[in-house]
């Protein structure tokens, strides 16, 4: 015990002696988090609000009724432009475009209330094609609710014989009496037991906090790597009588307590400057951060013992940040994957930290619903330590 | 174990006083053999040498008695502990001093001492006195708490280097090269403490190098490796005497086949060796006759002689003889 303990002390003192550890395990993360979760905050809370301008060549009461209900419509501003039908030509229209703030446009051909809606034109911008897509399927939906009330008065008018004028007023006031009724029924479902929806920073702080959580393999990996390589300290420690498994246990316990450091900071921090909630279970979310850092410390461990040059450690570890983040649902939500990709999150030991934090956080959930993620965590990082220690010589 | 131990059990001879015991070692990366089939035996209080070029297998075996590799074939064992089946036990008895500063430089000497202490269970109070000790020993007694990457020359690192593999008072010390790149005064005082803890503490030291001198003046036996076979292996004065007369190392400005088979014939010249371009070794029985016949040679066939180094017989023409390459290369 001795020795190990020699291990642990010594660990902690050169970790105390080198700053650049710090930087990397307590700054970057925290700056990267930062960023990452306020600029991402629009398309976590819901969409950004899209803008079309329209180009109204027809200016009857038909184009006028379609531009208002556009602009009625949730999330999407309408820009009225006043072009003449010369000037609404297809390079105009794509000039509008250039100034990065505009990417869409509708253009009401001349004759349109005269049944001609089928030329409806939707120019859009190709490098925001997602905007554009969303523009189009707003559209879609207004002009199909236009036809299916023109189908209703035409239906009125035949059966009852009112006027078009009252067979349009009693069809708009039967579908406001719906829409009165649905609204009743229809309620965000949100899977929580808590009362208020959980803030974007809660969404993202836990997924890019564990994302980053793994730097710390990265700092494990790279000082074994240094001990090997450069102060030669590596071959002198395991020629004296302490066991492998004793001297790599020591220092994963140390990066993983450093670890454990580095997430509950970050959380601390999210509730203390984004008013995060760090939901009603503190021992299980700590118990989460446990079980996290000590797969972030394995898999430090693992790497260190498959690859024996620094740089080949630093660009392996830097690569499995990001895409280990990608396909764990750290980075992105896992309902943002393609479908061809959110299988493989499971495979991922982030999917698994990633989903206990938001059940916890998120969901308000308590210990024993994120018993199942911390059994995995844990056998993952028993699976890393054991390929670790496998047998063989031991400068090899 | 005190030296008069030592030397009796050293005179006891036979393989029960050996600490060390290599029998047939082979040691192999894929296809390359970096050690042969190798043999020998250190006792109590001897310090023995293996001498070869870089790339000899020196270290290698080093490697596998320090249980840091596992051998391909034949056995270690220190003190009666087989490396590969009682590995701990054979680490508790050993030493390395390894060829690299096996250091933390950020830390103090103290520091460092204080960690490879612990790793051998020593701790507390008894730490703190043998850190004293092996501090006094090579002399950094002054510089126990400086930090070594700002304070320490490459000297004293040395000095600190084998002071760590000293803390546990090991039966068995592995110095591997262990004055490469150290100043002539750290140098003396290493050497100090290696034949103090042989002769006065009954240490067995199995001391790699590729300096002739060292291996001369530091070793009761010298194995010369070279392609990881022992090609001789003997008490320093045996392998000496193998070199009888003197040995002249002769570079010519231009190339002369006669001038080589002149010289062979002259009285007194035992032995003409062409080492590299046109240069030959020349062994003599006796030091003015040789030089006489060289000149006289080079006179005859009226060749210029560009460089003649006169050196007494050492273990690096012994090595030369044997395996027909220089030390150094």
């Amino acid at each position: 015990m001795v020795a190990f303990w020699a291990v642990v002390r010594k660990e902690l003192r050169l970790l105390s002696s080198d700053p650049a550890t710090f930087v990397l395990l307590f700054i970057m993360p925290f700056v990267l988090v930062a960023v990452l979760s306020t600029a991402l905050e629009p398309l976590v809370t819901g969409r950004p609000e899209l803008t079309v301008s329209v180009i109204d060549l027809d200016d009857s009461e038909a184009s006028q009724q379609l531009v208002t209900r556009l602009d009625a419509t949730d999330g999407l501003a309408v820009t009225s432009l006043d072009w003449s039908e010369a000037d609404a030509t297809d390079d105009h229209i794509y000039d509008l475009f250039g100034d990065g703030e505009r990417f869409s446009a509708l253009v009401i051909p001349a004759g349109y209330a005269e049944g001609g809606r089928q030329t409806l034109a939707l120019f859009g911008d190709p490098a925001r094609a997602s905007y554009v897509e969303a523009v189009r399927e707003q559209l879609t939906a207004i002009v199909a609710v236009d036809e299916l009330a023109e189908l209703l008065v035409s239906v009125v008018i035949e059966e009852t014989g009112a006027t078009a004028a009252e067979a349009r007023e009693s069809v708009s006031r039967a579908a406001l009496s719906a829409g009165e009724a649905a609204g009743d029924e229809l309620r965000t479902v949100v899977v929580s037991e808590r009362d208020t929806f959980p803030s974007a920073f809660e969404q993202t702080v836990p997924g890019f906090a564990v994302m980053f959580g793994l730097f710390v393999a990265f700092a494990l990996a790279i000082n074994l790597s240094l001990e090997k390589e450069e102060t030669k300290t590596w071959a002198r420690t395991l020629a004296a009588p302490i066991s492998q498994p004793a001297l790599v246990l020591a220092r994963v316990g140390v990066y993983a307590l450093l670890g454990v450091a580095q997430l509950l900071l970050m959380l601390v921090l999210g509730w203390a400057i984004w008013g995060m909630e760090l939901g009603s279970a503190p021992i299980a979310l700590v118990l989460t951060i446990v079980c996290w850092s000590f797969v972030a410390a394995a898999f430090g461990t693992l790497v260190a013992s498959l690859l024996n040059n620094t740089a080949a450690i630093a660009a392996t570890i830097s690569i499995s940040v990001i895409v280990f983040g990608a396909f764990g649902g750290a980075l992105i939500p896992i309902a943002f994957l393609p479908d061809w990709m959110q299988p493989l999150a499971r495979a991922t030991p982030q999917f698994w930290a990633v989903d206990a934090i938001q059940e916890l956080i998120v969901r308000g959930r308590g210990f024993g619903d994120v018993l199942p993620q911390l059994g995995v965590l844990l056998a993952f990082a028993a699976a890393f330590l054991a390929i670790a220690l496998r047998p063989r010589t031991a400068v090899e | 174990m005190s030296a008069q131990q030592a030397t009796s059990a050293k005179a006891a001879g036979g393989e029960s006083s050996a600490v060390l015991e290599v029998s047939g070692l082979i040691k192999r990366y894929g296809d390359f053999t970096a050690v042969n089939a190798i043999s020998f035996q250190i006792s109590a209080g001897e310090i023995f040498g293996l001498l070869g070029p870089n790339g000899a297998g020196k270290t290698t075996t080093i490697s596998v008695i320090a249980t840091l590799l596992k051998a391909g074939g034949g056995s270690v064992s220190v003190s009666g502990h087989n490396a590969r089946d009682d590995s701990m036990a054979v680490r508790k008895l050993i030493g390395l001093v390894p060829q690299d500063i096996g250091l933390y430089l950020r830390f103090s000497a103290w520091a460092n001492l204080e960690f490879f202490g612990n790793l051998y269970g020593l701790w507390g109070r008894p730490l703190r006195q043998r850190i004293e000790e092996v501090l006094e020993i090579v002399g950094l007694t002054g510089s126990a708490k400086k930090p070594i990457v700002t304070k320490f020359s490459g000297g004293m690192k040395r000095r600190l280097n084998l002071a760590a593999g000293l803390l546990h008072k090991p039966r068995l010390l592995l110095l591997d090269e262990p004055t490469v790149g150290v100043d002539p005064q750290s140098r003396n005082r290493i050497f100090e403490n290696i034949t103090s803890l042989a002769k006065d503490d009954g240490t067995a030291i199995l001391y790699t190098t590729h300096y002739v001198e060292e291996a001369e003046a530091l070793c009761d036996r010298v194995a010369i490796i070279d392609g990881g076979e022992i090609v001789v292996c003997d008490e320093v004065p045996k392998l000496l005497a193998q070199m009888p007369g003197v040995a002249f190392t002769v570079e010519l400005a231009e190339e002369s086949v006669a001038f080589e088979a002149s010289v062979a014939k002259q009285p007194g010249v035992s032995e003409i060796t062409r080492v590299d371009g046109n240069g030959y070794r020349v062994v003599a029985e006796d030091q003015e006759q040789g030089l006489a016949a060289l000149l006289a040679t080079a006179r005859e066939h009226q060749v210029t002689l560009a460089g003649l180094d006169i050196a007494k017989p050492n273990l690096e023409q012994l090595f030369l003889r044997l395996t027909g390459k220089a030390l150094r290369d």
